[in-house]
């Protein structure tokens, strides 16, 4: 997710495209071809502005959000299109019912077709079509637009990965976070010196401790860590475990 | 992304469940879900015991194909080869004949270049939602490393 700023743009362009050109009935004559290809345009949007590699889950997510902005789109001018011809899909809906019950051949006492008619009625009712077209319209919508973006993501990557390496020089550019990083955590943990034992010294009279003596010369080096104290770690006496 | 596939499957044999249970309003609801995305040519399509289904033989092979694909990925995730490109040109080409007139490809042999072409689109499918998880499980991981948690 390192090119996330990059994803509002991509897939609003790429659901407005997909929603205006899916809703218009004479374009909309070649399936899921908008679909597809406004999930291709959302990836191609994606590739070109970023800055890092675009991975196939980036793809997949850039589709998915397109295809959904473009079903929404879409439900609105189906419930548009429903609630002015909302008597039609009544109509076509109760006889197809009264043609099933006939096929099976059940004969409707009268009472049970007026409840028929109510029931047809709520069913037709644009807000409950407009729910059920959305549904099954985002599902559908998403998926072809995920595949689009995936075989967008799978052409396109490539030359714009080249194009950045011309660019930058470098293929992946790391990106800077904001929060702490994980070593600048661990470094504020560890303590800034190293433990030392203290000289063994007594206070003199004076009340202030005396200066460590410095080593002898036997068996000293003209190293520049030589007038250093001692380290003396701390060991574990004898006998335990 | 099994389930949703699923429900579309069931969707596309609605008619043929309505027909069965005698409940014709969800052949319509099946028929009206996929009105955007088909033509629904009663000769383009198949017929289970003389009702149509609610798509035509191709979008049920791709459909179909779909659902395959995604869980042939899940038993064996690969790489998907170039198979893909060229079944979306075969698609493609046998669509722009059949809608010029020059090629009248019969319905078993749309469903079978759907199948393909769906097949090769669910295992594309199974990848990006694969790395789309692994990418959502490392950027959780690394949001609780830098305590970037909100």
């Amino acid at each position: 997710m390192e090119n996330r700023e990059h994803y509002l743009k991509a897939f609003l362009v790429a659901g407005l495209l997909i929603g205006v050109l899916s809703a218009i009935p004479v374009l909309n004559c070649c399936c899921c071809l908008w679909v597809i290809l406004g999930g291709g345009l959302a990836a191609y949007i994606l590739c070109q502005a970023a800055s890092q590699p675009v991975k196939p889950g980036e793809g997949a997510v850039v589709g998915v959000f397109s295809g959904l902005i473009g079903g929404m789109i879409f439900s609105l001018a189906q419930a548009l299109q429903q609630a002015i011809n909302g008597d039609r899909v009544r109509q076509a809906l109760e006889q197809g019912f009264r043609q099933g019950m006939t096929n099976s051949g059940v004969n409707l006492p009268p009472e049970f077709e007026q409840m028929v008619t109510q029931f047809m009625g709520v069913f037709a009712h644009p807000g409950l079509l407009l729910g059920l077209a959305m549904f099954f319209s985002l599902i559908i919508f998403g998926i072809m637009a995920m595949l689009g973006a995936m075989v967008a993501v799978s052409i396109f990557e490539p030359r714009f990965a080249m194009k950045r390496v011309m660019k930058t020089g470098t293929y992946y550019q790391p990106v800077p976070q904001s929060g702490p990083t994980p070593v600048a955590r661990a470094t504020v943990s560890r303590p800034a010196q190293p433990l030392k034992r203290p000289p063994e010294t007594s206070p003199d009279d004076s009340g202030f401790a005396p200066k460590p003596q410095a080593p002898s010369d036997k068996g000293t080096s003209s190293a520049p860590w030589a007038g250093e104290p001692e380290i003396v770690f701390p060991r574990k006496p004898k006998g335990e475990g | 992304m099994q389930v949703l596939l699923g429900i579309l499957l069931i969707l596309i044999f609605s008619p043929v469940i309505a027909a069965v249970s005698d409940f014709s309003p969800l052949a319509q609801i099946g028929y009206l879900a996929f009105r955007p995305f088909c033509h629904q040519l009663e000769w383009r399509s198949f017929h289970v015991h003389g009702i149509q289904l609610a798509v035509c033989a191709r979008c049920a092979g791709i459909y179909l194909g779909l659902f395959l694909g995604a869980a042939f990925f899940i038993f064996r995730p690969q790489p998907v080869s170039q198979w893909m490109l060229a079944m979306i040109l075969l698609v493609a080409l046998d669509g722009a004949l059949n809608v010029l007139g020059i090629l009248t490809t019969p319905a078993v042999a749309r469903f079978l270049l759907g199948l393909g072409f769906g097949f090769y689109g669910g295992r594309i499918l199974g990848l990006g939602v694969s790395d789309l998880e692994a990418i959502l499980k490392k950027s959780r991981v690394q949001e609780w490393k830098t305590g970037n948690i909100i």
